[in-house]
């Protein structure tokens, strides 16, 4: 049951109706309720496997939070003691999460990598798929952020299983994120806010934007990737490069406008989740294109990664040794740039298990350490022609630039292999064939003139609205002046919606029906 | 406490609805979440009711009676179960007999139902019908209107499944039929996806003359418009599989039939329903190609006819040397409209339609096995005739004379007549040709057609005592607006190669050798030559001319071309030969709307005429025979082997 479905709408209904009915301090049972019934209807193998997560998690945290305790509690002279207790949190929280991404592991990757491998060496044998539950890599993270956080002691561990179980499980943002933080979500999740008309605001004009994102934009654009990326042989470059821009749209109105339903659903049920995404196209480095796309990954990686490697005795030991021996500035960035590089490297990993995601988290890897250590050379050459890095135009050079490095990065995620995502950045540099883009192929790839003005509106008005928000510009404010406008605007947004949103189903198109017969 | 003392000196007075809700309003401004929500609820509301509103407007799936458009060819299309009920609940009293089945059941043409069986035809048939769909259409049908004669086409595919089988629009049936519940249905079409409005409003900027992809059907005689299969040239096998790939390589699959049982009792019911209202009821298995046919499980199609003639007799068409012939079919399951004349012909033992001898029995309980012995003995049988049609131009008496750029010598010409006769060529006639794909009667001995066009006034002076001579025909195509010029071209100053008259062509028809035909009436111009209007070179519409204006110029341009013909020679007008060897689907429709039976192109190689088949007769291959062509390459063009 995904985010756009029937039973979805259907389920945030009856949780609004449920949280009417009962009392404030039964509604976080009641959303509990609903998100394992919505992951158990889902199937009862990854419910299975949603509760072993859950209990793994659970457990964990308590192991570490009663340690903590005995830790504080500890004479501070005790050092022998203070060293054992130390230990096993350190065991223990090592032993959880090899469990944790073990799961992940052999759930998402094991069959994949298996088959790989067989395809490599020639073993004759490899593991069938197994399922892999919906949300798995979320959940596990969110858990294993949780369990890191007890470790530190930023937290201390939930007593009640059901309520820490609804941290796991939480309906809206089960399936596609964003990555939640206990100490965020948990008092919410405790007690959910009850509806008022301006949550109920929030939440609306959230499903809205999103849905129009999705439904109405990224699930026309995808008709046109699928048959660029699919058939990239009878395509020149323009026309891939086409193919690959459609994808740019898609996956972020896929995405953005997922996420926004999922906070939309979650205001409505009173919870605050955070934000996914702050309008990546105005990044001005990749850096920072990270850090406004996928937001919750980004900062999951930072905190639970990049913080605790690079701060860490032995790194830090790496580190100064480093430095001493290459010397200067060299030796200076290099320790951060290779856990940058790892980073990234995750991040392509965390997409999937192939070789494409794999030169994916290289390729990132590689421009930003090699921005990091082009920076000073480049400020260098700045500060002796004299232009200002922070101006208008030097703003809009990094957007231009971190908007072509995302776009080639675009060309391996989506492609069906390696091989062919090379092959089409191949094309689009050696065989434009433009004439096959003027002579109207656009037409021909699936989508009606009407579709294609509807994606041109539609990405017209989110880049509109997020360059307006980008300013700073309150556009609800504004909105709220010209309150004729605005009704206007709603109405058209649900009218586009119901009658182009709706781009799935049942429907046979007309030439489809007697061919037939 | 000043409000309440206000309260009490004021006398109570009536307020009106609308002062109290200002006053409310004014009391307290609304909080502005509160007032958006609101709006967005209604925004929500309105939008909604929007979808309804767009689907009852333009009913794209005829759910409604298509209040605006009526484009009941369109409805039909989309869904044939659900649009035809409607139209011909309003139309009983035009028809009083109904054929009913699956889509192949579309290749039985009304004219051809309605001379075997009398009465006045409308075809009930739906996409991927089944007994179940047959018993619900029979019912209504009977239910409602008197009905003479019930047609049902049995063929295999009605007895796979029993039921409702497809879930979408495109194969919902009206509740009139199926009793299904009326409001259930009525949501169902208000609450449609949008897209299908969106594709009919799209589909209407594209309607054209000629049916396309989306409003397939006749809506008169409720079945598939064929104006564009009937015209599709159809010659040798090579070309049509190449045209039609899916008989080349026929995927191999068994089908079962798993409701046999359903299917015999569905008919038990109709027939006793039949009779109780004295309805004719007449059973056909409609021929399916060969391949298709073997596919279907012995036992199961054995169990599935016996059950069926336990009930009533029935004429099976399913497997023939008909099922062999490709060119007869233009899917596994569907047949062109000839065949189904030739079974309709078979069915009313109609000398003048030619059919395949083994074309269809009648099986009873009585003969049911003896059918059964020799059910796929069935085998290809050589159906066609190939011969080479000859185009000829001008003559001249000799090199050097002045001409058409494409006259050739009166010498050559004479050569090549004697080169036929002495060789044994017949030179047939239109008829013939007519007479051998209609009635199956063989052409002569190496049949060579003679064709000549334009109509230069040395066809009449130097070819006509050859032919005569010789006693050979031959078919003239002569351009009515330049029929018996000799100096100028139409009239303008231009000089012209001379024309024969009216008055020599009616002298050669009358001599029983020669046949003049149409090459149009003025559709032939030459563009340096015209001055202002729209100019046609060929029949083809010329560029920016207007669907309809071009079919009205073809139109009268064809009937001016036939009067003149008709009257001047006192021959029966019914070929044409395309100007410069053009034509399109639209040309040809329209042509044998007009009555033109036969076609010629300049397409290069052999004729190749299918028996049974008249649309092996549209645009007809010819080979242009070259001036100074040797004899030797003569006989080459003739398909003789040195």
């Amino acid at each position: 049951m995904g985010i756009f479905s029937t039973g979805f709408a259907a389920l945030t209904l009856l949780g609004l109706i449920l949280l009417k009915l009962f009392p404030a301090k039964w509604r976080w049972l009641v959303l509990l309720g609903l998100s394992w019934g919505f992951y158990a209807f889902c199937g009862l193998g990854p419910f299975a496997v949603l509760l072993a997560v859950t209990g793994l998690g659970y457990a964990a945290g308590r192991r570490l939070s009663a340690l903590n305790a005995r830790l504080a509690a500890l004479d501070k002279g005790d050092k022998a003691q203070t060293e054992a207790l130390r230990g096993r949190k350190k065991r223990t929280l090592a032993l959880a999460l090899v469990l944790l991404f073990g799961a992940l592991f052999a759930f998402k990757y094991l069959s994949g990598l298996t088959a790989g491998l067989d395809r490599l060496l020639g073993l004759g044998w490899s593991l069938p798929a197994l399922f892999v539950p919906l949300g798995l890599s979320y959940y596990c993270f969110q858990s294993a952020g949780y369990m890191i956080d007890c470790y530190r002691g930023g937290v201390t561990a939930e007593r009640s299983f059901p309520r820490y179980a609804l941290f796991v499980a939480f309906f809206p943002q089960l399936t596609e994120g964003p990555i939640g933080r206990y100490g965020d979500l948990a008092p919410q999740l405790a007690d959910p806010k009850p509806l008022t008309w301006e949550s109920a605001k929030t939440g609306l004009q959230l499903i809205l934007w999103g849905a129009l994102k999705k439904l109405v934009i990224a699930d026309r654009a995808a008709v046109v990737v699928s048959e660029i990326y699919g058939n990239y042989t009878a395509y020149g470059g323009v026309m891939i490069a086409v193919g690959v821009l459609f994808y740019c749209i898609q996956l972020y109105c896929d995405f953005s406008g997922t996420i926004d339903v999922v906070r939309g659903v979650a205001y409505l049920l009173g919870v605050e989740l955070a934000e996914n995404f702050r309008r990546p196209i105005f990044a001005v480095s990749l850096t920072d294109y990270w850090r406004r796309w996928h937001i919750s990954l980004g900062a999951w990686l930072r905190d639970y990664m990049f913080y605790p490697i690079s701060l860490s005795r032995w790194y830090q030991k790496i580190s100064r040794r480093l430095r001493k021996r290459l010397g200067g500035r060299f030796g200076k960035i290099l320790p951060t740039s290779l856990v940058t590089f790892l980073i990234y490297f995750v991040i392509g990993v965390w997409h999937g298990s192939s070789l494409k995601y794999l030169a994916f988290g290289v390729y990132n890897g590689v421009i930003i350490t090699a921005g990091l250590l082009a920076e000073p050379l480049f400020e260098k050459f700045c500060v002796s022609r004299g232009i200002d890095r922070k101006s208008r135009d030097m703003r809009a050079f990094g957007m231009l630039r971190t908007t072509c490095i995302v776009f080639v990065g675009r060309y391996l995620t989506r492609a069906g292999s390696l091989r062919a995502a090379l092959a089409m950045l191949w094309k689009t540099v050696r065989h434009p064939i433009p004439s096959q883009f003027s002579s109207g192929a656009l037409f021909r790839l699936g989508l009606t003139g009407m579709d294609l003005a509807l994606i041109g509106c539609g990405v017209l008005a989110v880049l509109f609205v997020e360059a307006r928000t980008e300013r700073g510009d309150d556009l609800d404010g504004a909105l709220e002046r010209r309150r004729g406008l605005r009704t206007l605007l709603t109405f058209l947004a649900l009218a586009v919606l119901l009658l182009f949103g709706v781009f799935r189903g049942s429907y046979i198109p007309t030439e489809m029906i007697y061919q037939q017969f | 406490m000043p409000k309440r003392k206000r309260k009490k000196i004021q006398p109570p007075q009536k307020k009106s609805l609308w002062a109290k809700l200002r006053s409310k309003r004014a009391r307290k401004p609304m909080d502005p979440a509160r007032r958006w929500c609101l709006s967005f609820g209604l925004c929500l509301l309105l939008a909604v009711l929007l979808i309804p509103a767009l689907n009852l407007l333009t009913d794209p799936l005829g759910a409604f009676g298509d209040p605006i458009f009526h484009w009941d060819s369109y409805n039909f299309t989309q869904n044939p179960r659900l649009a035809k009920v409607p139209w011909i609940e309003e139309h009983f009293d035009d028809y009083d007999s109904y054929v009913v089945g699956p889509s192949s059941t579309s290749s039985l043409p009304k004219e051809d139902l309605e001379k075997t069986f009398g009465g006045s035809f409308y075809n009930m048939m739906s996409y991927g019908a089944n007994w179940y769909d047959i018993e619900n259409t029979c019912n209504f049908l009977l239910d409602r209107d008197e009905v003479r004669t019930l047609v049902i086409n049995a063929f295999f595919s009605t007895a796979r499944v029993y039921g409702k089988t497809e879930t979408s629009l495109n194969y919902a049936s009206h509740p009139d039929v199926d009793g299904s519940n009326r409001l259930l249905f009525t949501l169902r079409f208000l609450f449609a996806s949008p897209r299908y409005a969106m594709d009919k409003l799209a589909a209407l900027r594209q309607d054209t003359y000629l049916q396309q992809s989306f409003d397939v059907f006749d809506v008169e005689s409720g079945a598939y418009d064929k104006r564009v299969r009937d015209v599709e040239p159809i010659g040798s096998l090579e070309e049509y599989l190449e045209a039609y790939p899916v008989f080349k390589d026929y995927p191999e699959q068994t089908i079962r039939l798993e409701a046999v049982e359903e299917a015999v009792a569905a008919l038990g019911r109709i027939r006793d329903r039949c009779a109780a209202a004295g309805t004719r009821l007449v059973v056909i298995c409609v021929p399916g190609y060969w391949e298709n046919i073997l596919q279907y499980a012995p036992e199961d199609v054995h169990a599935y006819l016996s059950g069926l003639v336990s009930v009533t007799e029935l004429w099976d068409f399913s497997l023939s040397s008909a099922s062999y012939e490709p060119r007869y079919f233009y899917d596994a399951t569907h047949f062109r409209n000839d065949l189904g004349r030739m079974l309709l012909a078979r069915i009313a033992e109609d000398e003048t339609v030619w059919y395949p001898e083994d074309l269809g029995t009648l099986v009873n309980a009585e003969n049911l096995e003896e059918h059964w012995a020799g059910f796929y003995d069935a085998a290809a049988e050589d159906l066609t005739e190939s011969l080479t049609v000859l185009m000829y131009h001008d003559l001249i008496e000799r090199e050097g004379d002045s001409g058409s750029d494409v006259a050739m010598t009166v010498h050559q010409f004479a050569q090549e007549m004697v080169y036929l006769q002495k060789n044994g060529y017949h030179t047939v006639t239109l008829d013939e040709l007519k007479a051998f794909v209609e009635q199956g009667t063989p052409l002569p001995e190496k049949p060579v057609l003679i064709t000549f066009d334009d109509g230069y006034l040395s066809n009449y002076v130097y070819a006509y005592p050859i032919l005569e001579e010789l006693g050979q025909h031959a078919v003239i195509f002569a351009i009515g607006a330049t029929m018996g010029q000799t100096e100028h071209y139409k009239d303008t100053e231009y000089p012209i190669t001379p024309h024969f008259s009216y008055e020599q062509a009616a002298e050669m028809v009358a001599a029983g050798c020669v046949s003049v035909q149409s090459h149009t009436y003025d559709m032939h111009q030459w563009e340096p030559y015209e001055s202002g209007g729209t100019i046609h070179e060929t029949i083809l519409r010329a560029e920016g001319e207007s669907e309809e204006d071009y079919i009205a110029l073809l139109r009268t341009d064809y009937q001016t071309s036939r009067e003149l013909l008709e009257e001047g020679t006192g021959e029966r007008q019914y070929a044409l030969a395309f100007p410069g060897g053009q034509y399109d689907t639209l040309s040809q429709a329209i042509l044998r709307e007009e009555g033109v039976e036969l076609t010629f192109s300049t397409r290069t190689g052999e004729a190749v005429l299918v028996r049974g088949l008249r649309q092996s007769l549209c645009a007809i291959k010819r080979n242009n025979v070259a001036r100074g062509l040797s004899l030797d390459e003569f006989a080459a063009l003739l398909g003789e082997e040195n």
